[in-house]
């Protein structure tokens, strides 16, 4: 059975929204978002951006950005790849650059402190859709050491909420899923999934996705939390 | 080699809306009787806001948001009514009446049979067995992959990926048939299934939102079901 009042011995951590406050990072890419459009001759502006992804978080929609893409170019499949591949070329530097990273994508008040701490008493990990650059960005913030570098292997092709990337990760770990937490910041791509496999579910409540309602049992978290320190009481 | 289909049952076989009333009618009574009033216009107005967040047991949903979020209180309101429907269904009158197939589903199946290897994935448990041995739909199927024996729920990809095993099917191979976005189309088009959409009421207000959302073919009755699978030249 799984811990619903306090953290197992393996934590799993989401990153954007989790461990760092990815919305400056968003802002950036909807702005370049909006001169693609633009380039290919598709009217946007930013408030229709904003206005169409509440609407996308309401509808538990797996990716963001992509669906906002996919809706505007008419569901054009080549224009819509054309599209997401543009952006993802111009933001990629941006990404890859570990100042601006920091400062598109600063980690959230207390994030070092807590995982040090945590650090000590638990075994940290990482469940993200961002797997190719997720080492290089915990770098760039200097908290990968905290982490451990477990083998991407077999989770390739796999996204969240898909269950397999957890039990991919979960394997790679070498535990079983009632000695996990997931700690993350969406109810449909990170508790969900989490709570199907039977792992201890820690929401923590930022970014776009805190106005995420549960539609259903399995999207509840057992620990619900506004900042990283929390965390801490819940530790052995 | 002759490709598989892929079938969901409530709402895809037959229309599931008929017993979705009287289950909801069952709860709705139970849920007023242990001091959370609600009628079945309250679940009919909420189930369109949970179809359009793709909640993947609307059932689930509707008991738990109307027992004052009590999972306990709404797993046992939920299991007293599904009892009493099934009880409801070892009547034939009943069954024909609460699970009523789709027109001219069984030609359908016996001309799909033909050409095609075809199995079942489903949110029900065990017991549509036998519900199905008596609307004669059993001796279509070469396997059940049924949620509560599998221990999967849709729409999480293992319950079809199993039953691609147990099939000795490659997913390329495979056409999924649901009436859901969210729990048949998606996870099919995960994991490189073809699918066809039946858009039929309550989840024909179910949209795309994006590419792994979308339907290879959508339809709208399922006789035009063996037409569309030729035409697109899966058979």
């Amino acid at each position: 059975m799984k811990q619903r009042d306090r953290l197992p011995d393996t934590l799993c951590f989401d990153l954007g929204s989790t461990l760092w406050d990815d919305r400056p990072a968003l802002e950036l890419q909807w702005e370049i978002l909006v001169r693609i459009l633009a380039e290919h001759g598709i009217a946007c502006e930013m408030e229709t951006l904003r206005q169409m992804a509440e609407e996308v978080v309401r509808s538990f929609s797996p990716t963001l950005t992509r669906v906002l893409v996919w809706q505007l170019c008419g569901r054009d499949e080549p224009s819509y790849r054309a599209i997401i591949r543009e952006m993802v070329e111009r933001m990629l530097p941006r990404l890859n650059e570990p100042k601006e990273f920091r400062r598109l994508n600063p980690l959230l008040p207390g994030a070092h402190e807590t995982l040090a701490e945590l650090a000590g008493r638990h075994r940290l990990a990482v469940i993200s859709n961002n797997f190719a650059s997720a080492d290089r960005w915990m770098e760039f913030h200097g908290i990968h050491t905290y982490f451990e570098h477990i083998s991407m292997s077999g989770a390739h092709g796999l996204h969240k909420p898909d269950p397999r990337l957890f039990l991919r990760r979960l394997e790679a770990l070498g535990v079983e899923a009632h000695q996990a937490a997931m700690i993350g910041d969406r109810l449909d791509n990170d508790i969900w999934p989490a709570n199907r496999l039977g792992m201890t579910t820690v929401r923590i409540l930022q970014g776009h996705y805190a106005v995420q309602q549960s539609r259903y049992h399995v999207d509840e978290p057992d620990i619900t939390i506004s900042s990283l320190p929390e965390l801490l009481q819940y530790s052995r | 080699m002759r490709p598989g289909l892929l079938f969901d049952l409530g709402g895809t076989l037959w229309d599931d809306w008929p017993a979705e009333l009287e289950y909801w009618r069952i709860c709705t009574e139970l849920l007023s009787e242990a001091g959370h009033s609600c009628t079945v216009d309250d679940f009919i107005r909420d189930s369109a806001e949970l179809i359009r967040r793709y909640t993947p047991s609307l059932n689930r949903a509707l008991v738990w948001q109307h027992s004052g979020r009590d999972a306990a209180l709404a797993a046992r309101i939920r299991e007293a009514a599904s009892q009493r429907i099934w009880d409801m269904l070892e009547d034939d009158d009943a069954l024909a009446r609460l699970y009523p197939l789709w027109p001219g589903i069984h030609d359908v199946l016996d001309e799909l049979a033909q050409a095609a290897r075809l199995g079942v994935v489903s949110m029900h448990g065990s017991r549509v067995r036998g519900v199905m041995r008596r609307m004669g739909l059993m001796r279509h199927f070469e396997e059940l992959a049924l949620c509560d024996e599998r221990g999967f729920h849709k729409p999480d990809p293992r319950i079809i990926a199993w039953t691609l095993e147990s099939m000795g099917l490659e997913a390329t191979d495979c056409v999924m048939i649901g009436d859901r976005i969210d729990n048949d189309v998606h996870p099919a088009k995960v994991l490189g299934l073809s699918a066809v959409w039946l858009k039929v009421h309550p989840y024909d207000i179910q949209e795309p939102r994006y590419e792994a959302d979308l339907p290879d073919l959508t339809i709208t009755d399922m006789r035009e079901l063996p037409a569309a699978l030729r035409g697109g030249g899966w058979l």
